[in-house]
């Protein structure tokens, strides 16, 4: 075949997110991958994956584009050579399987859909943020041990948002502050100082 | 499969609890607990394989840590707290709790998100950030805490100006994390003031130096943890100081003041007092660098001759020059302060307690300071008439002069002092010089000294009547009289003043003079009841009733009266009350045992006018009067 009907082909073949790995930096440059290499790289394995492992021991099997898109950590992680495709497995200790299964579905969701218009994702993040307190400081916590930026921003948003335009007892509710660690006269002070806030 | 309780979090701002929406497939029983207090006790929802005494165990860890939000760990909470849009919610963030408050005090202005454009209306707010709010902690409320909120609050309502610290709670009192707060909320600072802090260090001042580079005013007090290293850092960091005090610091020496020479060439005012440590190396560099150095006060400090001489010589902006205590200058170094020619602009100066001032050297310093208008010596004690006189011949253009307890000064020396400066001098005062004494001088050989306005003699018992008569003829221009504790003064005595004075007196304060009578005042209200503002009798007591009559009798312009001790009744104080054309603002009545509940109906009546109202030790008048009074007379102050 000329090597002009493969990379046709090829480009038939790839589905269109992977056409965002015919540029990859490397060494700080953007180089252009040719699409036959890719091709090659690829029938070693469908789609590459990576391992993840939950605190549960519970594995999870990723595509590695998605996330070394998002988190910082794993991206280092595998440009650095630690990571060995065919045997290890990435250990998260800090991350149960509930919490990591929502990141894997956050990331994956905003590579697949990161054409999509703005208000369509704000949705489905809504939607996705919909849970209980705790399991929105648990994403907080994997977001922030794995340094996934954009879902660390929307947590951060969201819980801006909590705060925001609340009395102080109820901030205090929501937060689960039983001792706020002022002395009577310091509690009554900002009281009078600032009446309109409780 | 397990399942979740819903919680009490909600995004869109409700009170009340919902189950909500928010579990979709994942809840299969749904237990909710009603009331506002709620702690929401759910197992964890992990762990399906798990064995029976794993939940057992879980059930017993969730009572001690439930993961909530608030072990969120600080850089978190940091990450939130930037993102808050105005200083409002940051204010209100920081009431929340203890932790929240000195986390949020810690946020640098730099580091706030700035909002997106749809909260421009806050945005707005926060720009203005001019400084001219003011805080004063005082004492028990002094504490870390304190100061951060206060760093917090005023960043969103005009930014923190002037902050000053007087002392600090013992318990927990201001340290290093305070000023940490304020140096990062407040870059709008420009004084600061810490009295009796000492429990802040270097670091705080070094944390001011770089967050708050508009200082403009630094007043250390008793302040020991605060050495040259702090003073290096804040003359690094505020090259716009324009005014540093330091009193009692005994850490801070010369290196600090060096640098302040090096880096602050906005310096106007300098004030050191008290600090073993600072010599000459530090003053003089100070002095001979800053040439925009206006006040000058040195106090109770180590310093030679050599450093008055660096001040002669390079002092051509000082104006007010205050020297005190300064045991080891001599005479020679006030002498060349005078000689150097450099005190040009020299407007005021005092001097106390120094031995070095002397004939002399007060005779160079009248010389060599050609525009001097004020002058005050206190407790020279080896200035005599000579040096007097000789000063009086050199300062031509003194308006005001103040003698206190310089004992070796006698009668001679003053009227000689007198017939020389004449042409300006508007002032006199002489306060317990133990060396004026009667002499006889012929008074036709003076002549009048036009120019004085005020005269003020104090508690020297040798100035008796006749001196008081001859100074009455000399001075006809006199509108103040002070004669406080004068008490050999007699009626005699003071009437040839009265009748002299051609220009009206305007305030006359004869408080201990005791031996003056009702024909006295009687004739002052006569003579000068037409200009007549203050009069003080304190102490007089041979003054009646009649006085009273006289002065409502005669006096337009008067508004503040003092008869406290004096023979008054309630007949004088209905007299005084209606005299219609007196309008008092000030009246004291103290330690007037005649004046009894009788009085309360006057005492209305001059309430429309009244400001003040001393009825302290007034033995008649009961304690259910005064409140009464208090009640009726509210625009005026009442002492009791």
């Amino acid at each position: 075949m000329e090597l002009l009907c493969i990379r046709q082909w090829i480009s038939g073949l790839l589905p269109t997110w992977l056409s965002a790995w015919c540029i990859k930096p490397v060494g700080g440059a953007l180089v252009r991958q040719e699409p036959e290499y890719i091709l090659l790289a690829l029938m070693g394995s469908p789609l590459k994956k990576i391992m993840l492992c939950s605190s549960e021991k519970e594995i999870f099997s990723v595509e590695e584009q998605v996330m070394v898109q998002h988190s910082v950590i794993i991206n280092n992680m595998i440009e650095d050579g630690s990571y060995n495709h065919e045997e290890s497995k990435i250990p998260l200790d800090c991350v149960d399987s509930k919490t990591l299964k929502k990141v894997i579905d956050y990331c994956t969701h905003h590579t697949h859909h990161h054409n999509d218009n703005q208000e369509d994702l704000e949705a489905w993040d809504a939607q996705f943020l919909n849970v209980d307190s705790n399991g929105l400081y648990d994403l907080l916590m994997a977001a922030n041990y794995l340094e996934i930026r954009n879902l660390l921003d929307l947590i951060y948003g969201t819980i801006k948002n909590m705060i925001k335009g609340k009395k102080i007892d109820e901030i205090r509710r929501i937060f689960n502050i039983k001792d706020h660690g002022f002395t009577p006269e310091e509690e009554e002070q900002n009281r009078k100082e600032y009446p309109h806030f409780y | 499969m397990l399942f979740d309780m819903p919680t009490l979090v909600n995004y869109s701002g409700d009170d009340e609890l919902y189950p909500g929406s928010s579990f979709g497939p994942m809840d299969l029983g749904r237990l909710y607990t009603i009331g506002s207090n709620v702690d929401v006790y759910y197992p964890p929802n992990k762990r399906a394989r798990i064995s029976a005494p794993f939940i057992f165990n879980n059930h017993e860890h969730e009572k001690d840590q439930k993961p909530s939000v608030d072990t969120l760990p600080d850089e978190c909470l940091f990450e939130i707290f930037r993102r808050l849009p105005s200083a409002k919610e940051r204010s209100s963030c920081a009431c929340v709790s203890k932790k929240w408050l000195m986390l949020m005090s810690s946020i640098c202005k730099a580091e706030i998100e700035r909002p997106a454009s749809s909260d421009v209306e806050m945005v707005s707010s926060d720009e203005d950030q001019d400084g001219y709010l003011t805080r004063c902690l005082e004492g028990k409320k002094a504490t870390d805490a304190r100061l951060a909120a206060i760093a917090v609050g005023t960043s969103g309502r005009g930014g923190l100006g002037k902050l000053s610290i007087r002392g600090s709670n013992s318990v927990r009192g201001v340290t290093n994390l305070g000023l940490f707060a304020v140096a990062h909320g407040c870059p709008s600072l420009r004084s600061l003031s810490l009295w009796n802090v000492s429990s802040v260090g270097d670091e705080g001042l070094a944390e001011i130096a770089k967050g708050c580079h508009l200082l403009e005013k630094l007043d250390l007090c008793l302040s020991s943890s605060i050495s040259n290293k702090g003073l290096i850092a804040i003359a690094e960091g505020c090259p716009n100081l324009t005014t540093l005090n330091i009193e009692s610091c005994s850490k801070i020496g010369n290196e600090g003041l060096q640098a302040i020479a090096r880096c602050c060439p906005k310096l106007q005012s300098i004030s050191i007092k008290d600090c073993p440590l600072v010599g000459d190396h530090g003053v003089s560099s100070l002095l001979s660098s800053a040439s925009e150095l206006s006040r000058v006060k040195l106090q109770a400090l180590n310093i030679t001759d050599f450093s008055l001489a660096v001040v002669g010589h390079y002092g051509k902006a000082i104006t007010n020059l205050v020297l005190c205590g300064l045991r080891n200058i001599s005479e020679r170094g006030f002498w060349v302060m005078g000689v150097a020619q450099g005190l040009q602009k020299l407007v005021s100066l005092t001097i106390t307690s120094c031995r070095g001032v002397t004939d002399a050297s007060i005779e160079a310093l009248g010389k060599g300071c050609s525009n001097l208008k004020q002058m005050c010596l206190r407790k020279c004690c080896f200035v005599s008439d000579s040096g007097l006189i000789a000063f009086g011949k050199a300062a031509g253009s003194l308006e005001s002069l103040q003698l206190e307890e310089c004992n070796r000064v006698t009668q001679s020396g003053i009227i000689g002092a007198l017939s020389n400066i004449k042409p300006k001098l508007k002032s006199l005062t002489l306060v317990k010089c133990m060396g004026i004494k009667d002499i006889d001088v012929e008074v036709s050989m003076l002549s009048p000294c036009k120019s004085l306005r005020s005269l003020t003699i104090q508690n020297c018992p040798g100035f008796s009547s006749a001196s008081l008569a001859m100074v009455g003829k000399l001075c006809p221009q006199i509108q103040h009289v002070d004669l406080t504790g004068l008490y050999g003064i007699t009626d005699a005595g003071l009437l040839p003043l009265l009748e002299n004075c051609e220009a009206g007196l305007v305030k006359v304060n004869l408080t201990g003079c005791w031996n003056l009578t009702d024909s006295i005042v009687s004739a002052l209200a006569k003579l000068h009841g037409g200009t007549l503002e203050l009069l003080n009798l304190d102490g007089c007591w041979k003054i009646t009733d009649a006085s009273l009559v006289a002065i409502a009798d005669n006096c337009l312009l008067l508004n503040d009266l003092d008869v406290s001790k004096c023979a008054i009744t309630d007949a004088g104080v209905s007299i005084l009350s209606h005299a219609t054309q007196l309008s008092l603002q000030i009246l004291s009545l103290s330690g007037c045992s005649d004046v009894s509940n009788k009085s309360v109906p006057f005492l209305k009546k001059l309430g429309q006018t009244l400001l003040g109202l001393n009825l302290q030790h007034c033995s008649s008048i009961g304690s259910s009067t005064i409140d009464l009074l208090v009640e009726n007379l509210w625009r005026c102050d009442i002492l009791s």
